[in-house]
Formats: C-alpha cells, structure tokens, sequence
C-alpha cells in the first residue's frame, strides 16, 4: 500500500509508506489522492516521515496531485520532510506552491 | 600536463540497481576523497546525489531491461565531473509550440542554435547546440513571477541536474551509438 489514511482534527493524515518514493510508485501515489479528492477530501496533509529517498518523478506525480486538489477547491500541505527532500524542492523552487510544516499540529493550525 | 585526479572510478549499472543504496554507498565513497571543507562538502555531495539520482533514474525510465550504463566519477582539486554513457536510444525531445523535434543525431539546420525545453512560473530549461550537435543545458529561475499553479511543469529531471551544475552537456556519437551526458561541478 502506497499510503495510509487516519481522520484527525477534521483533516485527513496520509503517510507515504515506502521509504522511497521514486517513478517505480509515483504513478500509485498519484492515483492513490486522486481518489481521495475525488471522494471529496478536502484538507489533505501528506507526512513524509517514512521517505529517505525522492526522486522528479514523485515530485512531478506530487505537483499533478496539487494542481488536481486546486481544481477541486481542496488543500494539500506537507509535513516530516527530511532535509535532502525539503532541498530538492527548494532546488525547483516547488517550495513555493506547497505548505510546508515541521509537523501535523502545526499544518492544522495554520 | 593535466592533474592527476584525486579519486576517479566507474560503475556499470543496470535496471535492476536499488538506486537509493547506490547513491547513499557513492556518496558515502565521495565525501572521503573531497577537498573540502565540511559544510562545502555537504553542498557537494547533496548535488551529486541529485545529479546521479536523476542521470540514473533516466536510464531505468527510458532504456530497455537489458541496457548497462556506465557512470564514470571524476574528482580533481578544483571540481567533480559525473559522466553518464550508454548505447540506447539517443535523446529526443517532440515539437511544441516554441520548438521543433530534436533527436539526435541533430540535423545540421538545428545546430548553433538554442531552444527553449520548458517554462513555468517557476523554472525554465533550455538547451543550446554547437555546430557538432552537442547539447548544453541552461536551467534559470524567476523568483519574482507570479505562480500560475496549473500551468506548472511536471517534468524536473533535467531540470534538477542543470540547477546543480556549472556545465551539463549531451553528445551522442553516431558511430558507437554512445550517449554521453556528463555534468561538471566546480568546488
């Protein structure tokens, strides 16, 4: 399974399972919030704990993933990054288009 | 007379490599044979994990089962050179609004010239051609846009590997059938 789900606070948790989130499940992740929003979730907080490794492939499935929930009036943060992950998106600049926190309390209170 | 390199190695891979232990096992290999400073180090050794991640993920992406490449490090007292080589299907990219197909061997009436990739709100990659058809790629940013979120571009691999060098360039040999990318980082 490529995340897990818990309702919390009024938002949705998803954690990305596998520690590397590569083109080999970019694909599954993306359709994997496809559908979530397309139930209608619409406060969505993606944690990154268990992710060492990333590569442009997830991170263009995550961009897809964000542009999808901005069509559907939802919200996408992220949360755990690990520092060569938060890096890599400060690198493309795609730091800019995500909220990005340390952890799930301090997304849901922002 | 040129310098002996501090350390220079090369590695076959193929599509069956774990590409996370890989990158973790040469980066770790690297950062014994750098000439830095630690905190120059770190920078380093973020970008050639960035850099090989994306040279070889490429590979697993867009050659067959069977292909080898071969990734050659290079360490010199004033810079790292990653040279990715393989014989597999030479690069190409299809025609868009601002650009003709390029494949390569590239027809002459398409060298010394320079063409854009992709531009967002975020980034923009373009590549320039010399008269023998080798690519250099050119990656530049512009912090003051505003960002128009659906429009943005999903592709990022030659854009990350452009970002975290000095120089980055592709050549394909007819002859061999080689492509051969390397990417330079200067210390």
């Amino acid at each position: 399974m490529i995340i897990s789900t818990e309702e919390k606070k009024g938002h949705l948790l998803v954690t990305i399972q596998p520690a590397e989130a590569s083109l080999n499940n970019a694909e599954e992740f993306k359709s994997a919030i496809t559908q979530l929003l397309d139930k209608g979730e619409k406060r969505i907080v993606i944690s990154f704990e268990k992710v060492a490794y990333i590569d442009s492939s997830f991170l263009g499935a995550l961009v897809s993933c964000l542009k999808y929930a901005i069509a559907k009036q939802a919200d996408i943060s992220l949360i755990s990054l690990q520092k060569d992950i938060h890096n890599l998106m400060h690198l493309i600049r795609i730091d800019k288009v995500f909220s990005i926190y340390n952890s799930f309390e301090e997304a849901i209170q922002n | 007379m040129p310098e002996t390199p501090l350390y220079t190695a090369t590695f076959t891979v193929d599509s069956q490599v774990d590409l996370p232990v890989f990158i973790s096992d040469l980066s770790n290999t690297v950062s014994a044979h750098l000439p830095l400073a630690p905190a120059e180090a770190d920078v380093v050794l973020f970008k050639l994990r960035v850099i090989v991640s994306e040279l070889l993920t490429n590979t697993i992406k867009h050659t067959q089962e069977s292909a080898t490449t071969l990734l050659r490090v290079t360490i010199t007292s004033d810079g790292m050179q990653l040279i990715r080589q393989d014989d597999c299907a030479p690069m190409h990219f299809p025609a868009n609004d601002k650009r003709p197909s390029l494949v390569w061997p590239i027809p002459a009436e398409h060298c010394n010239h320079r063409y854009t990739v992709y531009e967002d709100d975020l980034n923009a990659l373009s590549l320039s051609i010399n008269d023998t058809g080798t690519a250099s790629f050119y990656a530049w940013q512009n912090p003051d846009a505003l960002i128009n979120i659906p429009s943005l571009n999903e592709h990022f691999g030659l854009l990350m590997i452009a970002l975290s060098t000095q120089a980055f360039t592709y050549e394909y040999q007819p002859a061999t059938k080689a492509n051969i990318f390397t990417a330079s980082i200067e210390f």
